[in-house]
């Protein structure tokens, strides 16, 4: 396979080391009430779908970056490819701005 | 010899004569001829023995889909069975020998097997070994094996060498027949990288093959300047004698390229080169194959497709027999006729299945419309055939032909499903073709000349144009329409003998019947019951003859029957190919410590331990067995000092703000408050809460950390902390670098290691025990400036130390520590030794940290900080985890001292049977320990440290030994570590 | 001072009209990035160092003290110039004042230089990456494998190849290069 890097155009899939499910990035809050559950569920309880998986590839023989990549697992057409920091900076950067909109609200 | 069936014309050259040897037998073909063409022009016609029957076999095509002329080529070594006489090039000295027959070919003793066929029908095994079963391996399984198989391996290592390789292009065209060349040509005036791929030694394909006008010049002629063309292109590869076997994922094919097997030796060269061709467009120009219409006795040497017939004069000049008569349901058998008849051959007769106005007359010619030919005779070759009404012909050669099948084999890689076309009766290429291909010419379905050479040159414009190339405005090469009506008929119903489908596997009509009769319905299971297709063609003349068989007998249409799909390799590949140039020590790449030269000068012995190469011991002149050198060692060091090269532990450096807050998450334990200058031991955990890597980390700076993981999971930890750092903390400052090739990195160890460092540290670094005590590390100099690191940490668990300097300088470094050393007699060690010596500490490593162990389990369970979020930490605390009567880390004596422990033995209780309810844990790392002159060992046990002084049964199963062992603390030597800090 | 010795011990060799020799005297020195320190890191390096930070895949060099800048992931770049002492990672980390986290790797690499007439054929038997000059340019550089063995590959201002790789697998690295060069027909 292909892996369309996003700074780096088309690579073999073989310089990239595989993980798989790319929910292993949603780790749960380790002090919330039901932690324990949340784990297991995070550490257990997959998708395994026949059709487009987004999933963790790592380009251990390239620039070392971890990679989300949308691919059909029927098909392996990859339809998508993102570096896994800009997903994961995106999601805490909208995070924090919700709380501090929740606390200015709550000031107001 | 003569070449007796030699003619004028062809593409071969008469002023090469070329020697070779076909079972042992002297004959002379021309450089440009394959195996098959020489030898019938040599006229031989008998070439090998069927697979089940051992039936005489003969020439069926003229190129790498024949089923029957399966020959071992070459002697000794280098002998190479089941290739494919229409397919090797004629070489100088060239040797061959038929395959399958017991005696000489013409009187195989195995022929029997042919009088026994009633008892040798399709599903034959499954019907008659099935009784009783012990017979199977003792009697059937090695009978079948010597009596069926084709060729015979040499039993010897391959002397040849193989190679790989990575090539990209913008075009990939497969197939360099009138569309694949037409195309190439196009893609090539475009600008676009582009590979032009043929199994064949010449390019042209069936242009070869026959005598019409392309462009105004004849078809060969055209070949040989297109060749030309696309050799002067400087964008354009050519790739002669190279088979595209594989279509894979998003552009990438694999190749085999055939470098020197038309020569009599390769040199010491790689003899195949295994390609991974990446493209960003394929062009499939596959062309077609003929395939057979089966009718009584069809098998006979000297019956032949007809284009393979057309190939054979066209192109090599050789008529395959004197007296030729035609069998065909198209017209363009007929053109075999007409090349054939102007070759000077005698046609004796032309066979048409349909009834319809003759396509041509020839002089003394018999010709039959609506006729069927019922039968043959001749025992090693065909002399007659016997038609419906009747009528016995004279013929030393049958050219047949059954219509033309679209190869589509490549397109079914993926997720292509072929369809039926009626109006060519041929399966067409359909459903998802493999990303970027696209399919031209007969391929195609485009079965005219015309319409091949229009279509590789219109797709080959279309597809320069996606990828941002200019076509040039050349026309297409010219070419008329031939004839080419064709019509479905597939086998002689009127036909009482056997009838051929599969020559290869020796399927007839009447076994495809019958496998329908007895309920195998689908085309996937009448391929497994009857083996139709199979092997080395994969069925390219056969499946849809045997399929049509099948859709007739159960009174469907082809298309509702369906086809079986291919998949890779298209043609067969030497496994030596795959393999490449991986082969003995070059299977891996080798990992070299600093020390190694300065080890190799002394005599030591290696392990590989991963991909590195580590001394296992120093053997000294005088010692004869591993243990002494060992035991020696391992007393040295406790002794005075010992020096052991650690440089392969992992080594990853870590910077940033929040590399501390890092760090805490990565480890079990709390890293946040670690002075700078100080080192720390670290477990960490998987996230399922096992324990999986633990190591020192010092802290050089208040960001500034230097982890050091255990040597096989350098990769892993490395990998993992990027994914904790990328996709769980992007926020954090924390940047990782591996630093394990940086430093060579030495342990120094024993009571007498400060006083040797103090030899070598420069003296401005205070390193007595007030200033450096255990735990401490540092930034220093040492041999007047070289930059060094030092860490007071001991895995033996004597005073000891770890000093690393940039790798250039390691292999210096062990030469002065063993200089300074010398009067102290210091003391090289090796893995061994250091294996017995944190053993004697109670130290876990790769065995205790197995992947099913638990910090609890290790004795390490106050290690999982419940104050901080960390990896593993949460899930570690489950209850099954966390059990009252969880295995524990301790150590383990003998109680006959005099006895060995073994690891991987299973404790029980005493007295208790050794079953796998009795299981109590489990022995993990064993050793003798010279200092307790004892074997020792280390292992888990149910509630272990609860349990010091209990004897209890060691089972090992493996080995058969049971014995009594005590528990003990797993701290052999200094349970209070006072030599540490000594 | 103890004597240093450099990975292949200054191997050259030309096989098969390819040139296959050892680079050494060179530092190297990794520059990471702090978050969010990009633009100050970018100036510190314009002013001390007179280069540009290279875009991905690619390598930024001045002519002047024969350096090099070389992109190696998203938030770290590899600094190669001639060796002048060995603390390369002091000298560049005070040049930079703060505003990267450099670290030393001279001594990690083995840097080959593979030059002359067929040196594309030989690289296509290992290198997975297309180097044709119309897609690899001069100063391009890219991370790949080369028979198992991890390889940043650079073409550099000459034309050349140079292969950088683990040291301990130096040999390994050779090795399969020779292969490559012998193997040509």
């Amino acid at each position: 396979m292909i892996i369309n890097h996003p700074l780096l155009g088309p690579r073999d899939a073989a310089e990239f080391v595989y993980l798989g499910d790319a929910s292993l990035m949603n780790r749960p809050d380790w002090q919330s009430t039901d932690a324990g559950n949340q784990f297991y569920e995070y550490q257990y309880l997959r998708d395994n779908p026949a059709g487009e998986l987004r999933e963790l590839w790592y380009h251990e023989q390239g620039d070392r970056s971890w990679l989300v990549v949308t691919r059909n697992t029927l098909t392996h057409a990859i339809s998508k490819v993102e570096l896994a920091r800009d997903v994961k900076l995106q999601e805490i950067n909208s995070k924090t701005k919700t709380t501090a909109a929740a606390k200015k609200g709550k000031k107001a | 010899m003569t070449q007796s069936h030699r003619i004028n014309g062809g593409l071969v050259s008469r002023n090469q004569p070329v020697n070779f040897k076909f079972n042992n037998t002297s004959y002379v073909g021309y450089q440009g001829d394959t195996l098959a063409s020489a030898l019938l022009a040599n006229g031989v016609k008998l070439v090998g023995r069927s697979f089940k029957y051992h039936r005489p076999r003969g020439i069926l095509t003229a190129g790498s889909e024949e089923p029957n002329a399966l020959v071992e080529l070459r002697s000794g070594a280098h002998q190479e069975p089941n290739t494919r006489a229409t397919t090797v090039e004629l070489f100088e000295g060239l040797e061959a020998k038929s395959q399958n027959h017991r005696g000489p070919l013409k009187y195989d003793f195995m022929a029997i097997n042919d009088l026994m066929s009633p008892f040798l029908a399709a599903g034959f095994y499954y019907k008659t070994f099935m009784w009783p079963k012990a017979f199977w391996e003792k009697l059937y399984e090695p009978t079948i094996r010597a009596a069926a198989g084709l060729g015979r391996l040499s039993g010897q290592e391959d002397p040849d060498s193989y190679d790989k390789g990575f090539l990209h292009c913008d075009i990939l065209v497969i197939g360099s027949g009138p569309a694949g060349i037409a195309a190439a040509l196009q893609a090539g005036r475009s600008g676009a990288q582009v590979i032009l791929a043929d199994e064949d030694f010449i390019f042209g394909g069936r242009l070869n093959s026959e005598t019409m006008e392309v462009g105004g010049e004849s078809s060969q002629a055209f070949a040989a300047n297109a060749t030309d063309e696309l050799a002067a292109m400087p964008n354009v590869r050519l790739m002669p004698r190279t088979t595209i076997y594989g279509a894979y994922d998003h552009g990438i094919y694999g190749a085999i390229e055939r470098k020197t097997d038309h020569l009599g030796s390769s040199n010491g060269k790689p003899r195949q080169v295994l390609w991974r061709i990446y493209s960003k467009r394929a062009i499939l120009a596959g062309g077609s194959n003929e395939r057979p219409i089966a009718f009584g006795n069809n098998d006979r040497p000297g019956i032949m497709l007809a284009s393979a017939v057309r190939t054979y004069a066209n192109r090599f000049g050789v008529l395959p027999g004197k007296r030729i008569s035609i069998f065909t349901n198209n017209d363009d058998g007929w053109r075999t006729a007409s090349d054939l008849a102007a070759k000077g051959a005698q046609i004796t007769a032309i066979i048409d299945t349909r009834d319809v106005e003759p396509l041509g007359a020839f002089k003394d010619t018999a010709i039959i419309m609506g006729g069927r030919i019922i039968d043959t005779r001749g025992r090693h070759g065909v002399s007659s055939i016997t038609l419906r009404n009747g009528q016995t012909i004279d013929t030393d050669c049958v050219a047949v032909s059954g219509g033309w099948n679209p190869n589509v084999h490549l397109t079914c890689h993926q997720r292509g499903r072929p369809q039926w076309r009626e109006d060519i009766a041929g399966f067409v290429p359909a459903g998802e073709m493999p990303i970027g291909m696209s399919v031209v010419g007969a391929a195609n379905g485009s079965m005219t000349l015309a319409a091949s050479l229009n279509d590789g040159h219109l797709f080959a414009n279309k597809i320069a144009k996606e990828l941002g190339f200019t076509p040039s405005r050349k026309s297409a090469p010219k070419a008329e329409d031939e004839a080419a009506k064709t019509s479905a008929y597939w086998y002689v119903k009127e036909s009482t003998a056997r009838a051929w489908v599969d020559q290869q596997n020796d399927v007839t009509v009447k076994d495809i019947k019958l496998s329908h009769q007895e309920g195998f319905r689908s085309v996937e299971h009448l391929k497994r019951y009857t083996t139709l297709g199979m092997a080395t063609d994969q069925g390219k003349t056969s499946n849809i003859l045997g399929l049509a068989v099948m859709a007739e007998v159960s009174g469907k249409t082809i298309a509702e029957t369906g086809t079986t799909i291919f998949r890779p390799p298209y043609t067969p590949v030497p496994i030596g190919a795959f393999g490449g140039r991986v082969r003995g020590k070059d299977f891996k790449p080798t990992r070299y410590t600093p020390s190694h030269t300065w080890a190799k000068e002394n005599g030591a012995i290696f392990i590989e331990s991963g991909m590195w190469m580590r001394a296992q011991w120093h053997p000294k002149s005088g010692e004869t067995h591993w243990r002494e050198s060992v035991d020696r060692e391992v007393l040295a060091t406790r002794k005075s000092v010992g020096i052991c090269d650690v440089t392969t532990l992992g080594k990853i450096d870590i910077q940033g703000k929040d590399a501390a807050e890092f760090l805490n998450l990565v480890y079990s334990n709390a890293f946040g408050k670690l002075p700078v200058g100080k080192v720390r031991y670290g477990l960490m955990l998987r996230e399922d809460g096992i324990a999986y890597d633990d190591g020192t980390t010092a802290r050089l700076a208040e960001n500034h950390f230097v982890m050091t993981t255990t040597t096989a999971n350098a990769v892993l930890v490395f990998r993992r902390m990027e994914f904790v750092r990328q996709c769980l903390r992007p926020d954090l400052d924390v940047h990782l670098i591996s630093v394990t090739e940086q430093w060579a990195q030495y342990a120094i160890a024993g009571p007498n290691a400060r006083k040797l460092l103090e030899k070598i540290v420069d003296k401005k670094h205070n390193i007595s025990n007030e200033s450096f005590p255990f735990m401490a590390c540092g930034e220093i100099s040492i041999c007047d400036g070289t930059p060094a690191r030092l860490f007071r940490i001991s895995f033996s668990g004597e005073l000891a130390y770890e000093l690393a300097v940039p790798t250039r300088y390691g292999d210096a470094l062990i030469r002065e520590l063993m200089d300074a050393g010398k009067e102290f007699d210091v003391t090289p060690y090796g893995l061994e030794a250091l294996g017995v010596m944190r053993i004697e500490k109670g130290h876990a490593a790769g065995n205790e940290l197995n992947g099913q162990t638990t910090a609890l389990n290790l004795g390490l369970g106050k290690m999982v900080s419940k104050k901080k979020d960390a990896i593993g930490s949460r899930l570690s605390e489950r209850d099954q985890m966390n059990r009252d009567d969880a295995i524990k880390l301790v150590g383990f004596k003998p109680v006959d001292s005099s006895k060995s422990l073994t690891a991987g033995a299973h404790f029980v209780t005493k007295g208790k049977e050794p079953t796998m309810a009795h299981d109590q844990g489990y022995m993990t790392s064993v050793g003798y320990s010279p200092n307790l002159k004892t074997s020792i060992g280390l292992g888990f046990i149910k509630r272990g440290d609860q349990r010091i002084g209990e004897i209890v049964t060691a089972f090992d199963g493996l080995r058969g030994t049971t014995q009594d062992v005590e528990i003990v603390s797993p701290h052999f030597i200094d349970p209070e570590g006072e030599r540490l800090r000594a | 001072m103890l004597k240093a010795v450099s990975p292949l011990s200054g191997f050259s060799a030309e096989i098969n009209k390819v040139t296959i020799s050892e680079v050494s005297g060179r530092s190297l020195v990794s520059i990471a990035v702090p978050n969010s320190g990009l633009a100050a890191l970018k100036a510190a390096i314009k002013k001390q160092l007179n280069l540009d930070l290279p875009e991905p895949g690619q390598t930024t060099d001045s002519k002047s003290g024969n350096a090099m800048l070389i992109w190696a992931s998203p938030d770290q770049y590899l600094f190669s110039f001639d060796e002048k002492d060995n603390m390369p990672s002091e000298t560049v980390g005070k040049l930079l004042n703060g505003k990267a986290y450099v670290t030393d790797q001279s001594d990690a690499w083995v840097t080959l230089k593979i030059s002359g007439e067929r040196k594309l054929e030989a690289l296509e038997r290992i290198c997975p990456i297309n180097l044709h000059p119309d897609v690899f340019k001069t100063g391009m550089a890219a991370r790949t494998m080369m028979e198992h063995l991890g390889v940043l590959v650079i073409r550099d201002e000459n034309d050349s190849f140079l292969l950088l790789s683990a040291r301990s697998t130096a040999g390994s690295l050779l090795h399969a290069i020779e292969t490559s060069a012998k193997n040509l027909h």
